[in-house]
């Protein structure tokens, strides 16, 4: 499962069409996140769960 | 414009309306020369619909590019014992390779020489070597490119820049050699800016880097020397550079006061992403004299530098940079949640080894000016240097 800022969803389907993936699902979360605190990080964590679930199947 | 027509412009026979170049440096009809050697069946239409035949497929730098003909590729590969299929370097992550062939038409494009070629392909096998370039980092949002050094007979053979303005314009080998690097990395591994090229700023290096050791006038044995290789032949050393900074210290006279403002622009703390760092340090000829007037060798050099290269924890702290990430060991604020201090004492040394330092002499004689290229890859150990082979 591939987890990455928004400002590095071009790259991002670049690398995945490089590697034969065109369409590759993976999560974005808004940019930066480098320079969050640490309660910033969870709240970027849980707002991106359910996007992460249900890319990777899991029933909600 | 089709392919087809590109082909057709592009041939070198066609007979044209008879043209004058553009005369790029002012200096008109003052000089006759210029014009007087400007042939014939030259079409500057048909050349420019080539040149804008390139930028429509993306495949230059923003600069236009000299267009290769299968002749042209002809007398690059002629330059080399190497099969034109054989993989020169790879980018295990992207599933790209490339070859001699593709090296060699990008090395045209960028306008090198046929005879340059043999040191374009020792700068892929010395990047090879290096190990980072493939591995990413030339993608980075840090925004490195590459810096070809380059020692030996084919300095002078092939015209390229050791003694003064090395790091500037006016050198066609150097310009173009490095700018093949480049080239290459755009054309052959899809390395452009915004796409896979994730860098935040970049650097002019990434147009082109491509410098020479001035053995003649430096004090000490050249690169290739202390590395074991015979004399009389010619390297390429590689690494990958975010920054040349530099260093005036013009009125020093005591080696010890230069050593001291080397260290500090090598330590520099906006340089310190991770927890150590590496760097080449290019000094003028008049820092080297200096030094070796004292005793000093390129040795000694590194290794004052590792011993002078050191922060107190207080000024990392006022930075934010006083610890390192447990997971990363990149540098952190001390009060991060993933901090561990890098050893325990006040004094922290940003330099793994001297080995992290390399030491070459390039520029004129001219002032007390040297510089620091902060390089991103291995921290010690060889530098990473090949031999060009000529064809025999």
């Amino acid at each position: 499962m591939s987890v990455c800022t928004d400002a590095f969803r071009v790259p991002a389907d670049a690398m995945a069409r490089a590697l034969g993936f065109p369409g590759f699902e993976y999560v974005t979360v808004p940019h930066p996140v480098a320079s969050l605190t640490l309660p910033e990080v969870q709240e970027r964590v849980r707002e991106m769960m359910p996007r992460l679930l249900r890319i990777l199947g899991v029933e909600q | 414009m089709t392919t087809a027509a590109a082909r057709q412009v592009a041939d070198p026979n066609r007979v044209a309306e008879p043209a004058r170049m553009a005369d790029p440096a002012g200096v008109g009809v003052a000089d006759p020369e210029p014009a007087a050697e400007v042939p014939n069946a030259f079409d500057p239409v048909s050349a420019r619909q080539v040149i804008e035949h390139y930028y429509d497929q993306g495949w230059t730098d923003g600069l236009p590019v000299v267009p290769c003909s299968e002749s042209l590729l002809a007398e690059f590969l002629a330059q080399v014992d190497a099969d034109p299929d054989e993989t020169v370097f790879a980018m295990p992550h992207l599933n790209r390779t490339c070859s001699v062939r593709l090296a060699a038409v990008n090395a045209a494009m960028a306008g090198c020489r046929p005879e340059y070629f043999p040191v374009v392909l020792a700068a892929w096998a010395a990047l090879t070597e290096e190990g980072y370039a493939g591995r990413g980092i030339w993608q980075s949002t840090t925004g490195n490119g590459t810096m070809l050094v380059v020692n030996g007979p084919a300095r002078e053979r092939l015209g390229i820049n050791s003694r003064g303005n090395i790091f500037g314009s006016g050198f066609r080998a150097n310009a173009t050699i490095g700018r093949a690097i480049r080239l290459t990395a755009i054309n052959a591994f899809g390395l452009r800016p915004h796409v896979l090229d994730q860098a935040t700023q970049g650097t002019p290096a990434k147009y082109t880097c491509c410098i020479a050791e001035n053995e003649e006038e430096s004090p000490w044995p050249a690169l290739p020397a202390e590395l074991g290789f015979p004399a009389g032949e010619s390297t390429v050393t590689a690494m990958m550079t975010r920054s040349v900074v530099h260093i005036e210290a013009r009125h020093t006279i005591e080696a010890d006061q230069l050593l001291n403002d080397l260290a500090n622009t090598v330590a520099r703390t906006g340089a310190l992403v991770h927890e150590t760092i590496s760097a080449c340090v290019v000094l003028g000829p008049e820092h080297a004299h200096l030094l070796a007037r004292t005793g000093l060798s390129k040795a000694d050099v590194r290794r004052a530098l590792f011993g002078r290269a050191v922060h107190s924890r207080a000024s990392l702290d006022a930075v934010g940079k006083g610890a390192v990430s447990r997971n990363t060991r990149w540098r952190i604020p001390r009060d991060h949640p993933d901090a561990v201090l890098d050893g325990e004492t006040d004094q922290v040394r940003v330099l793994n080894s001297p080995d992290a330092v390399l030491v070459v002499v390039a520029g004129a004689s001219n002032a007390g000016v040297s510089a620091v290229a902060e390089t991103f890859g291995p921290r010690g150990g060889r530098p990473a240097t090949a031999r060009v082979k000529d064809a025999r």
